[in-house]
């Protein structure tokens, strides 16, 4: 995969499973730290991140290189927080006036999670990785809850066991395998 | 807002269908392929309000189009797979997301309902949400489950969904309003007129 956004990554997503975020029922993070990320970034690719800070979180539009409509657009809850003092992303569909994920018939709203790195320019995202993740689990070498569904599985466990376990993962080469950078 | 929730949102904005009874997700399925049993819903069923429901075969169970009143086109149909089956005597549904797996943000997740078909009446009423809620927070250990965003998500597996579900099925409480569809009568051709 070239140089695609963890935005694109996360949300063109015509196909979650082939971006490989692993996913979550709870939310690593209940309620964002500020961070200087508001406004607008650029990956080489063209593709365009907008920041914009809400009550408890920020609301982040991705747009695509190309895109001129507002249809091809997607907007993205992400709340920031610091473990061990290294900055971390949690992303979620949003849930505006218009909708509740949850409530709708089929499927349940899931959180994505990232490391980040954030300067005054630069900012880096990388994804915690489904398929790194799901062997980790199935070989038993992580203790956490999960629900395993065909080839793929989503973590159950609470939102203060993820914090516990996130930290340590950021030592295995293979738990964010890929950064994506902006700029500004 | 994806289109896929936007025709959800559209949906159940216009609608009183499953989208906005408040079920309870399920990571499991009450009614595994092998329970499956095929029954005479093929066709297109339609409620008080012109919310249509068209079933069709596929695999064990059946593909299902939602379509508002106003809907004409593809972009504004959600699109279920569903399995029936028997607990006990009582049928039941078992509704997930047909393309569930591509998109993000989604998981796919479980909805179930207890279902009463006469020929040309067909009646869903949905395991409630604020039911198995106040039933997991009275009892955590009735059912595995999780809560997030204070609401439940079941994650019992299905053997134990069932077992649950023998015991739900006789409280009135546990399930929402029936939704009640008729079959649409099949438009005869002009010779035939």
């Amino acid at each position: 995969m070239h140089t695609r956004s963890l935005l694109t990554l996360a949300l063109a997503l015509a196909s979650s499973a082939c971006y490989n975020q692993a996913v979550s029922i709870h939310p690593l993070i209940a309620e964002t730290i500020s961070v200087p990320v508001a406004g607008s970034w650029k990956a080489s690719d063209g593709d365009r991140l907008t920041f914009e800070r809400r009550e408890d979180y920020y609301k982040v539009v991705h747009r695509r290189q190309g895109c001129k409509k507002d249809g091809c657009d997607t907007t993205m809850d992400v709340r920031f927080g610091r473990l061990a003092g290294r900055l971390f992303a949690d992303f979620a569909p949003e849930i505006d006036s218009d909708g509740d994920y949850s409530s709708q018939i089929g499927y349940v709203r899931v959180h994505a999670f990232a490391r980040v790195e954030l300067t005054k320019d630069r900012l880096v995202f990388s994804v915690l990785d489904r398929d790194w993740l799901r062997r980790a689990l199935e070989e038993k070498q992580l203790a956490l809850k999960y629900e395993a569904k065909s080839d793929e599985v989503v973590l159950t466990a609470s939102t203060r066991e993820l914090q516990q376990v996130l930290v340590d993962w950021v030592n295995y080469p293979d738990a964010f395998p890929k950064a994506e950078m902006f700029s500004r | 807002m994806s289109r896929r929730l936007a025709v959800a949102v559209l949906i159940a904005c216009v609608t009183p269908l499953p989208a906005c009874l408040d079920q309870a997700p399920s990571l499991h399925a009450l009614i595994p392929e092998a329970e499956a049993v095929a029954v005479p819903i093929e066709g297109t069923w339609v409620d008080k309000d012109d919310l249509g429901m068209t079933f069709e075969p596929a695999g064990r169970g059946y593909a299902l189009e939602l379509r508002g009143k106003d809907c004409q086109d593809g972009d504004c149909v959600l699109r279920l797979d569903v399995r029936f089956g028997r607990i006990g005597d009582q049928l039941f549904a078992d509704f997930i997301g047909h393309d569930a797996d591509d998109e993000f943000g989604t998981w796919p997740v479980h909805a179930f309902a207890r279902v009463s078909l006469d020929k040309d009446r067909l009646e869903f009423a949905v395991l409630h949400r604020d039911w198995v809620l106040a039933k997991v927070k009275a009892k955590p250990s009735s059912i595995a489950h999780e809560i997030a965003d204070d609401k439940v998500v079941l994650t019992a597996k299905t053997a134990a969904l069932r077992k649950a579900m023998k015991e739900w099925m006789g409280d009135p409480q546990a399930f929402g309003n029936p939704l009640v569809f008729n079959r649409r009568a099949a438009v005869a051709p002009v010779a035939a007129r």
